[in-house]
């Protein structure tokens, strides 16, 4: 594109020495909107919208849609740069190689760990995984540092021979081999100065001032294997010291720059580039480095390093780096899609979609409080554990009792870590003497397989380990008719309150659950993913007549609240201690051993700095995370709050920050508040346990 | 194009699982070491405690070889070589199965929306 | 010249390397050159030492992306970035020196029910605390900052944010050597390419410090190591509660002034900012694997670029420059740990993880006052090293995920 703009007589920059080697920011243009390409590093084609770029560009007002593509490739050896040396280490390299050249429009943008080469080609962007690298980029032609060498007419040596070869005439052009004392002309160069003092008349000057390897690459390559051949292995002589002119013409800094912040102090070359911003623009130091090493040379530093070479070596857009990123993916239960149906509003919980809310908030709520109501919780943790060694991991593993826990039994408990914080929380239920299912939170599901597979290694335990979460599906059938919707389902004995049964519902096989998080009568069916549909649907049906209605997140977040349940990670913090949160009932001293013990034993005689309270008030309820005020200082933070419509005033948790015997004087949202025990909502378990 | 999987899902001692022979045209997966997924078939393992139950968790996409490789060159970042490979396509953790016309993809069924989407 | 080649900064070094210095400062980042600063301008102790491996600010001072803010989730936090944030305010003044000081606005936003929930509770705890945060919605996510997709690119849908109007950024380097130069005018020396090797230890006591360049005995040392803090402390046999990580950036070239406020997402991991010369600076998240490698990753560069895309799609065609890394010291709580270590006459200031630049100018003070009077201030004695015996940590995470 530089050379077709200048067969128009057109300097794509307006001025400025061309190098035509994509070292220098000379010929940078605004290409179909994105500025900063160097027109000497693109095919021109016909369509592309090609304008003058002003100094500062604006920002794009819109974008455009992402096109680009990743390929991932591998690769014996990697070899960037074609030239002659590149040509024959590609030639001699043993196994496969895969070549990069700038002149193919094949611009590498950097060097990673791996080694990984990371390229952008017409065809998009590249990445190479290889053995091997071989840097064989050349060298790049000394830019003239002098006064007037910002103006149009200037050409590097090599640049004056492609442009020629492709035509241009450059007319009476001299060719100087040093650096020259200035350039005089206005727009285009009239004459030059050379360094001897003669004055030369000339409205094409031709720079032929020597070679600087190109050593990015190489650069960033320092402890990986990267080796280097040709020109770009040449060891850099440094150009006489720069005296006047600009320096670095993508920041526009000049000799007297320099000075100044070297005269108050600034000596690094770190220092002198940050001070300045030399070497900071397009071209990375491209035109500049040599120079700026030359300056400190001569002011005594000795061997002055080159700056640290960091990708990108090349550049390419933000659209393009993204090219081949897929955004996190986002989990869908199998009910997914019967939430949709129902009209369900789906918000993302963690690694899930949920149903936030379906189209009636009030039935999502009496349904279970008063008939019966079906909710998605296919997100819970889930997995099964076996061995000889099963019962002693688990010990270790949660603060409660296990090995107690007959066949068919299920205990609610704690996982604490090694410092007695609350992790996560979920069920124990033992299926036979070795075998256990477990569950956990929806968003500690992940975690907690790490951490069990964790300490089943660590204390050489026997187990088999299987996540279920993502292969089993669960819903929780809740409320006071929930014992006859599972006997039309065909479950005639159900579990008892803290039991489970494997039985059919509607003829899927089930794992039933009973606990209760919204406070009703509660079975749990965990099962087969792919029966899910089915047994949801079954339900719905059968329940038609009993007032059923599925319930969300967000009501299950109020009747969990009113029997005063806490949610990991919503109203416990990372330091929550079953002491802090009201749960030392959760973790038995008394054993043996746990994780969390040793750190339990110690702080638990440390002062209680904060607790999580219940809490309620009239009205309406307050955002989750009002403060808690005594007079007009702030003592806590509230996690939980909800109007209660069974009980007819606000119930909330939150933690106070200090540890008064009765919290007196409270108030939130400018309203009082009272510290009541919780649950607030049948306290003594009656209807959850009938 | 996703079809839904049925296997058998078997945790069990490694050297169990060594030991496991499946009859033809039963496709057996080891994702680590004590961990294989049986596709079309019954398991037997010597193991008096290994968990052996059915698994609905998954979907799979089936492609003759070059297809499926020349589909994800795009899409992951790991080179694929014949029998079983693990690894992020698309962004989604992923089973690819290569085995000539028999070769597949599975992602969990939790993934297969995101999955179709992205595996266009 | 360009507007932003420093014009006014004198830095003045000393010749040579004494053997006794009364406060020898280890590290000549922003910590450990605030510290200096105000030992010498507000308490007159001028017998200071700040010993440098390299240059000053080629830690994580020189690296970071500039974000100053108060919008934090522990009271004990709040009430100290508060002060940095103020302190901040008033640096170019106080030094005279342009620091490209500049409030922008900070959107936190949020794409989720529990994102909502989460940037509601921040805007109450900040507002209760002395800083100020609001809770807003889309329209006027829209208004202060316009380039923000609302959608989100179909998968991050924009439902609200909480907004701190006082979050500003400041140019890294030129707060260095504003402290700096303060420091030196006061006569405190600062000794470039000059490693500690060791600490010298007598007892209970450390009674100075080993460098490349000889031995020194001084009356307290502070460690202000920024990523190197575990390896100087373990000299004296100290453990600290620290991981280090690798933490990257990337910066695109410099365009019109266009993106006005600093906008954040904890769900997509990432946050951008437009600096005063005008580059837009992305940053995200710490690599998950402690590190000390400065090496750049492509797959932070595409996996952030591609995360940031989702909320500002209009970034697409900007061109981008430069990657880089530094390294962060993590501690467990994710907040700062200041003071002593108990080691007598060894101080330390770390645990700065990704977040530390704000902190300069009352992390400095602080310790400053510390080492003057002897006594922990008031301001920051809930971060002392002890708080984790004490089972008192600050938990912060969530004020973490963006810087
Ligand atoms: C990419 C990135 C982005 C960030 N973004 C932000 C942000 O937006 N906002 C924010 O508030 N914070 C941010 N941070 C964090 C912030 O940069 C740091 O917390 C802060 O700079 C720490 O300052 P410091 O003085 O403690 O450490 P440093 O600046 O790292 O200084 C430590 C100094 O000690 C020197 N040193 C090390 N070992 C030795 C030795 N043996 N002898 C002598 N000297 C030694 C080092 O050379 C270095 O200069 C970011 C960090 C990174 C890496």
């Amino acid at each position: 594109m530089a050379v077709a703009l200048l067969r128009q007589g057109i300097h794509p920059r307006g001025g400025g020495c061309i190098c035509l080697g994509g070292d220098c920011p000379n010929c940078v243009v605004e290409v179909d909107g994105v500025a900063y390409v160097r027109s000497c590093q693109v095919a021109a084609r016909p369509a592309l919208e090609v304008a003058r770029q002003t100094d500062t560009p604006r920002l794009p007002d819109e974008s455009r849609p992402l096109e680009t593509e990743l390929r991932t490739a591998f690769a014996d050896v990697v070899v960037v740069g074609q030239g002659e040396s590149g040509l024959a280490a590609a030639r001699d390299a043993d196994g496969t190689v895969i070549s990069f050249d700038a002149h193919r429009g094949e611009e590498a943008i950097g060097l990673y760990a791996g080694p990984t080469v990371v390229a952008k080609t017409p065809a998009g962007m590249v990445s190479v995984q290889c053995s091997r690298v071989v840097v064989a980029t050349g060298a790049a032609e000394e830019q003239p540092i002098c006064p007037g060498s910002e103006l149009d007419g200037i050409f590097t040596k090599r640049a004056a021979e492609s442009l020629r070869a492709a035509g241009i005439d450059l007319g009476d052009a001299v060719t100087i081999d040093e650096q020259p004392q200035r350039f005089e002309g206005s727009g285009r160069v009239e004459a030059v100065v050379t360094a001897a003092g003669d004055r030369i008349a000339a409205s094409t000057v031709v720079v032929d001032l020597g070679l600087h390897p190109r050593s990015g690459l190489l650069r960033m390559g320092q402890g990986l294997e990267v080796e280097v051949v040709g020109d770009a292995a040449l060891t850099d002589s440094l150009p006489p010291p720069p005296t006047e002119g600009v320096v670095c013409p993508c920041s526009d800094v000049t000799v007297s720059d320099l000075e100044a912040v070297w005269d108050r102090g600034f000596r690094e070359m770190e220092l002198l580039k940050r001070a300045t911003l030399a070497g900071t623009g397009t071209c990375q130091g491209g035109v500049c480095l040599p120079h700026l090493r030359s300056y400190l040379a001569a002011k005594g530093v000795s061997t002055p390093a080159p700056f640290t070479a960091r990708p990108l070596t090349r550049q390419a857009t933000i659209g393009e780096v993204a090219a081949g990123y897929d955004l996190p993916p986002f989990r869908r239960t199998a009910l997914h899609d019967e939430h949709l149906r129902l009209g369900a509003t789906m918000d993302r919980f963690g690694a899930w979609w949920r149903p936030w809310r379906y189209p009636d908030p009030e039935a999502e709520y009496w349904s279970v409080r008063e008939r019966v109501s079906l909710g998605d919780v296919s997100t819970l943790g889930k997995m099964e554990i076996s061995g000889p060694d099963v019962v002693a991991l688990l010990e270790k593993l949660y603060p409660c009792r296990v090995a107690d826990l007959k066949d068919g039994q299920v205990r609610y408990a704690l996982l604490l870590d090694e410092r007695g914080y609350v992790l996560d929380d979920g069920l124990i239920c033992r299926l036979s003497e070795h075998r256990f299912y477990l569950t956990f939170t929806s968003g500690g599901a992940s975690f907690a397989e790490m951490w069990v597979r964790d300490w089943a290694e660590t204390f050489d335990l026997d187990v088999r380990i299987l996540d279920r979460t993502m292969s089993l599906g669960a819903i929780n059938v809740t409320g006071p008719l929930a014992r006859e919707l599972l006997r039309r389902g065909g479950v005639d004995s159900p579990p008892a309150y803290l039991a489970h049964v494997d039985a059919a519902v509607f003829g899927v096989e089930c794992r039933i659950v009973r606990l209760s998080f919204t406070g009703e009568v509660s079975f749990e069916l965990h099962h087969p993913f792919s029966d899910s549909v089915e047994l949801w649907r079954r339900l719905e049906e059968a329940g038609a007549d009993l007032g059923s209605y599925p319930h969300g997140l967000d009501a299950l977040f109020t009747l969990r609240l009113e029997k005063g349940h806490f949610i990991v990670g919503m109203d416990s913090e990372y330091d929550s201690t079953p002491r802090r949160l009201g749960l030392e009932w959760a973790a038995r001293l008394s054993k043996p051993d746990f994780v969390g013990k040793q750190a339990l034993l110690r702080t638990n005689r440390l002062p209680l700095n904060k607790r999580l309270l219940g809490w309620e008030m009239d009205g309406p309820a307050p955002i989750e995370g009002a403060i808690l005020w005594q007079v007009a200082t702030p003592v806590g933070q509230v996690t939980s709050a909800r109007y209660s419509p069974v009980l007819a005033k606000t119930v909330m948790l939150g933690w106070l920050r200090s540890d008064p015997a009765e919290p007196e004087g409270i108030s939130c949202d400018g309203r009082p508040v009272r510290h009541a025990s919780h649950p607030f909502y049948d306290p003594d378990g009656a209807r959850a346990r009938a | 194009m996703l079809e839904p999987l049925e296997a058998t899902r078997v945790i069990a001692r490694p050297a169990a699982l060594d030991a496991v022979r499946v009859s033809p045209g039963t496709l057996l997966m080891r994702l680590a070491l004590d961990d294989a997924l049986v596709i079309g078939g019954d398991v037997q393992v010597d193991d008096p405690f290994a968990i052996v139950v059915p698994d609905s968790g998954w979907v799979a996409w089936r492609f003759g070889e070059d297809q499926l490789r020349e589909a994800l060159v795009r899409l992951c970042a790991f080179e694929i070589h014949a029998g079983l490979n693990q690894g992020m396509v698309a962004g989604l953790p992923a089973k690819i199965w290569i085995d000539g016309d028999r070769s597949l993809v599975i992602v969990a069924a939790a993934y297969a929306a995101e999955f179709e989407e992205r595996f266009r | 010249m360009n507007e932003f080649v420093e014009s006014r900064v004198r830095l003045t070094w000393p010749d040579r390397l004494r053997s006794e210095y009364d406060v020898v400062i280890l590290g000549g980042g922003g910590h450990g050159l605030a510290t200096a600063y105000y030992l010498a301008t507000r308490h007159g102790i001028r017998d200071v030492a700040v010993i440098e491996r390299g240059y000053i600010g080629s830690g994580n001072s020189g690296r970071n992306t500039t974000v100053i803010r108060a919008n934090y989730g522990v009271p004990e936090a709040i009430r100290f970035y508060q002060r940095s944030l103020e302190l901040f305010q008033g640096l170019e003044e106080e030094t005279g020196r342009w620091i490209m000081h500049k409030e922008k606005g900070l959107l936190w936003i949020a794409h989720t029910e529990m994102g909502l929930r989460a940037e509601r509770a921040r805007a109450a705890l900040n507002h209760a605390y002395g800083a100020e945060t609001v809770f807003i919605g889309p329209d006027e996510i829209n208004e202060i900052c316009p380039q923000i997709d609302l959608a989100g690119g179909g998968r991050y849908p924009v439902m609200g944010a909480s907004y701190h109007p006082r979050g500003a950024t400041a140019r890294h380097d030129r707060v260095v050597w504003a402290l700096a130069e303060g420091a030196m005018q006061n006569g405190v020396e600062v000794h470039q390419n000059t490693t500690v090797t060791g600490l010298k230890v007598s007892g209970d006591r450390v009674t100075g410090v080993k460098t490349e360049r000889g031995d020194i005995s001084a009356g307290v040392v502070m460690m202000a190591l920024g990523g190197q803090v575990t390896m100087v402390a373990s000299m004296a046999g100290l453990r600290l509660p620290i991981r280090s990580h690798p933490l990257q950036a990337f910066v695109t070239n410099h365009y019109q002034p266009g993106l006005d406020a600093i906008v954040a997402s904890t769900e997509l991991l990432f946050y951008a900012s437009q600096t005063a010369r005008g580059e837009i600076l992305i940053g995200a998240e710490i690599d998950r694997q402690p590190s000390y490698s400065y090496r750049s990753s492509y797959g932070f560069l595409s996996s952030c670029a591609g995360r940031a895309l989702a909320l500002l799609p209009f970034l697409a065609d900007l061109r981008v420059l430069r990657q880089w890394a530094g390294i962060c010291d993590m501690t467990p709580d994710y907040s700062p740990v200041m003071g002593p270590t108990g080691r007598e006459g060894l101080l330390v200031t770390t645990g700065w993880g990704t977040w530390g630049f704000k902190a300069i100018p009352a992390g400095g003070e602080a310790m400053a006052q510390l080492i003057a009077t002897g006594e922990m201030p008031e301001l920051i004695a809930p971060f002392g090293l002890d708080r984790f015996a004490r089972d008192l940590p600050l938990s912060d995470r969530g004020s973490a995920g963006t810087q």
